[in-house]
């Protein structure tokens, strides 16, 4: 079977990503400020795992709700699984880096009764646990899910579909307060699992967009996805746009009114004091501002290169958001951004498509073209 | 509108055959005032008929805009009509003010709407010209006016059509295709 040449040369982009990555974060790790090898790694880390459940999430919520709308961009999401098993690769070299991102391992003292939960063999059991079960979960989801598109009857995955939207809304829970919150010690939210599982599902719905456009333009049959589809996933974006930022909100309110030291410390590095009070806002823009103007027009949600964009925006978004929610908490004073960063992000990105090219198979592609430059060749 | 005009009503209870006598109908010149009746909302239409886009959005807007300053201005108002320190915040307290303001504007763009189509829909109405009870139960239906000549060749065309009617068009004709 010929290949479609444009996935062979974004092979080839994500598989140089990688190698430049993988020497960064060496570079990084060995160096003489591991801190924000590692701080990086955890962005990124949260950033594509989230991002590739939350591809099976609304595959799971399709399923469940019985959307019609949804049979053509259920094939799309879920093909974002195969990165799971990756994610767990990478979480388990995450141990390596313990000391350096977690301060109440190293640095700051808690109190006795935070330490039966904020431990690291408990903290990695769960994790492991919850993200191995997930995982797995996950994957017997979609392959069920695709037998039973192709004609296999009994399989029933939607009783398995409610069990894993569950399990999300739990195992995402709990990676929010060990991968964010515990990272300022002494900050609590009960907000914070919720706010993160919907940020990563917000993030999904981008990338899932991202792809539909690129399939579009590239590698689907013509009549795969009309303005229909596009339109309606851009309708529930924008949604849960306005969902993230009604989130932002309610936490915003509730600390402000509060007052109190301990709480409103968070917030106060990140949207009060420079330098990341103006990251902040430009975050903002991009997640939410930018995003919500343009999708209000019909227009904006099924005009390919407009939703493309508008999918583009909404992950550097979040990007920066992840970025925002990590960082300050490791090193408040300035926004640590290098050649180190750039690389170790492009590294991630690069290893999320090479694992992803693997899963994009089970959706119908459009057989490789003679372009005009293979033509040209002798 | 000259006497030879004719008010021509097809009704249809198959989808597809109603479909297909729509985009007949439309594509034809000499058809005025061409409207069509269903019991449920047809998205095919949009594609067939396309239309302008419908005014109801300014009703939105501006009920919008509306919610928007009243959610803002109204408590403004009567924390500073009746200053009380609550919590040592500022008496005006945006933050909690934009809350207000987010309920509001949805409340007042959703009634505004409601009201937008019940104004431009001419609702309710009484005497729908060309309406006919079965179109709320079970058939479609397709109303136009034609010259007296083509009724003829309309018969013809739709053919598929349950019943068939023609009319002389009445001299009180305000109608124009529905907004």
């Amino acid at each position: 079977m010929s290949e479609n040449p444009a996935l062979g040369r974004i092979r080839v982009l994500a598989g140089a990503a990688v190698v430049l990555g993988v020497f960064f974060a060496v570079l990084g790790g060995t160096g003489d400020a591991p801190v924000r090898m590692w701080q990086i790694y955890l962005v990124n880390f949260l950033l594509w795992t989230g991002i590739s459940q939350a591809g099976v999430v609304l595959s799971a919520i399709l399923e469940t709700t019985g959307s019609s709308w949804g049979k053509r961009v259920q094939p799309i999401a879920e093909s974002l699984v195969s990165f799971l098993p990756v994610s767990l690769v990478l979480l388990v070299l995450l141990t390596l880096g313990s000391r350096h991102i977690f301060p109440w391992v190293s640095s700051v003292e808690i109190s006795e009764g935070k330490k039966l939960y904020l431990n690291l063999p408990f903290l990695y059991a769960r994790n492991l646990g919850g993200l191995g079960l997930l995982s797995a979960l996950s994957w017997l989801f979609v392959t069920k899910r695709r037998r039973s598109a192709s004609g296999g009857e009994a399989l029933r995955p939607k009783a398995l579909a409610v069990v894993l939207l569950l399990l999300y809304a739990v195992v995402y829970s709990i990676v929010g307060f060990d991968f964010v919150m515990s990272l300022s010690p002494h900050w609590f939210s009960t907000l914070m699992g919720a706010y993160f599982f919907i940020t990563c599902f917000y993030t999904g719905l981008a990338v899932v967009i991202i792809m539909a456009v690129f399939g579009r333009w590239r590698l689907f049959p013509a009549d795969f996805l009309t303005d229909r589809e596009f339109h309606d996933i851009g309708k529930l974006t924008f949604g849960f746009g306005l969902f993230w930022m009604s989130l932002l909100w309610s936490q915003y309110l509730v600390i402000w009114y509060g007052n109190l030291p301990e709480e409103y410390e968070f917030l106060y590095v990140r949207f009060f004091a420079e330098p990341w009070k103006s990251l902040s806002i430009l975050m903002v823009l991009f997640v939410f501002v930018f995003p919500f103007i343009i999708l209000m027009n019909r227009r904006g949600k099924t005009a390919q290169p407009v939703i493309g964009a508008v999918g583009l925006l909404i992950l550097l978004g979040s990007f920066l958001h992840m970025f925002i929610l990590v960082v300050p908490s490791l090193s408040p004073e300035s926004v640590p951004a290098g050649m180190m960063e750039v690389f170790i992000t492009l590294g991630f990105a690069g290893l999320f498509i090479l694992s992803h090219h693997f899963g994009l198979k089970r959706i119908p592609i459009r057989d490789a073209e003679p372009s005009a430059e293979a033509a040209a060749k002798p | 509108m000259s006497s030879r005009d004719r008010r021509i009503k097809a009704v249809y209870s198959d989808y597809s055959a109603f479909i297909e006598a729509v985009e007949t109908v439309a594509r034809r010149k000499g058809v005025r005032g061409l409207e069509v009746f269903s019991p449920m909302p047809l998205h095919e239409m949009e594609r067939i008929l396309p239309q302008k886009p419908s005014g109801v959005r300014w009703f939105t807007f501006l009920g919008g805009l509306t919610g928007l300053s009243f959610g803002l201005l109204f408590p403004i108002y009567t924390v500073l009509d009746w200053p009380l320190i609550t919590g040592g915040k500022p008496i005006v307290s945006l933050p909690l003010f934009i809350v207000v303001a987010f309920e509001l504007t949805i409340l007042f763009g959703a009634l505004a709407t409601f009201l937008g189509l019940l104004v431009l829909g001419k609702m309710p109405r009484q005497n729908l010209t060309g309406y006919d009870p079965r179109f709320s139960e079970c058939s479609f239906g397709i109303v136009f006016i034609a010259d007296k000549g083509d009724a003829g060749e309309f018969r013809r065309l739709l053919d598929k059509a349950d019943d068939f009617l023609v009319a002389a068009a009445a001299g009180n004709d305000g109608e124009k295709p529905s907004p």
